[in-house]
């Protein structure tokens, strides 16, 4: 009896999603041979047990772990080894934002599990489940916000350095640099 | 063989490019035997370090972006064999600098295991 191995349309999906963590710079220059990376590496996993399978995803969010950390770190303190004052204000940005969201996040989970009827004393009416739903929303709330201004702030830089990149490459044809 | 423009090619000496890290090390590996797709590097960067090296597309396509923009290796607008091939791949080569730089950490590293070997407890575990 042959086994049929159904295309990895939904693990490719997830991992399309997955790759919108990275920053957009890098993702325009990569995504699409990452994306066709994980496809190619991803029918070996599947063809076998389950636990291959397990292992697989284990590696992919491993990878993911270990990348996103570096290309953030080189989009946002470090952008392009181009000079610019936006890097003194990213280099001074990064840390609030990831104080903030962390505060955002564990402040909510905090105050929705242990705490509510403390700080939100209009929830003392709510049921355990409301409360739960409540904290949860406002988590994910705090927690896009935080990459929300993240991927402006990204965006605002990779703008930034590709019209500086068109300059310096202008100024180098036109030989008005040394 | 046509290449991509590449703005961030440095002209830095290899050794300001030491030590390379091990992933990079086996990308420029894998490279220095001919052109290779990102897919090709992987599987081969894992089969070369027997199993030990897990290259995911994160980690190889970091390590890729920065050997572009160092000028260790180049992306190549042309595929080596189209009726075999994919022409969704992007294929890579190494340069000049890539192939001095993989020599000079050889280098390095054979330095260090030579050292490592003159020691005592090293000659010790070796009999063990």
């Amino acid at each position: 009896m042959s086994t049929l191995h159904p295309h990895p349309k939904g693990p490719v999906r997830i991992y399309a999603v997955l790759l919108r963590l990275y920053p957009s710079r890098f993702r325009g220059r990569f995504g699409a041979q990452m994306l066709q990376l994980f496809q190619d590496s991803y029918p070996q996993a599947e063809g076998m047990l389950t636990a291959a399978s397990f292992d697989f995803w284990r590696l992919t969010f491993l990878d993911l772990a270990c990348s996103l950390g570096g290309e953030w770190r080189q989009t946002l303190v470090k952008p392009r080894k181009l000079g610019f004052p936006v890097r003194q204000w990213a280099d001074s940005l990064v840390i609030p934002f990831t104080v903030l969201g962390y505060l955002l996040v564990e402040g909510n989970l905090g105050a929705g599990l242990i705490r509510t009827p403390a700080i939100y004393p209009w929830m003392g009416a709510c049921t355990d489940d409301w409360r739960f739903l409540l904290c949860m929303a406002s988590t994910g709330m705090a927690i896009a916000a935080t990459l929300a201004l993240l991927g402006v702030l990204s965006a605002i830089i990779t703008a930034r350095n590709r019209s500086a990149e068109i300059w310096s490459i202008k100024l180098e044809y036109d030989g008005t640099t040394d | 063989m046509k290449k991509r423009f590449n703005t961030g090619a440095s002209a830095a000496p290899a050794i300001d490019l030491l030590p390379l890290t091990p992933a990079v090390f086996y990308i420029l590996l894998v490279l220095a035997e001919g052109d290779r797709h990102g897919y090709a590097i992987m599987q081969e960067a894992s089969k070369r370090s027997n199993g030990s090296l897990h290259l995911g597309p994160g980690t190889l396509y970091a390590a890729i972006g920065r050997l572009l923009e160092d000028g260790l290796i180049l992306e190549l607008d042309e595929r080596p064999a189209p009726e075999l091939d994919d022409s969704r791949r992007r294929y890579y080569r190494l340069t000049d600098l890539g192939s001095r730089a993989l020599a000079a950490e050889a280098q390095r590293l054979g330095e260090l295991a030579r050292q490592a070997r003159a020691t005592r407890a090293v000659r010790e575990l070796k009999h063990a």
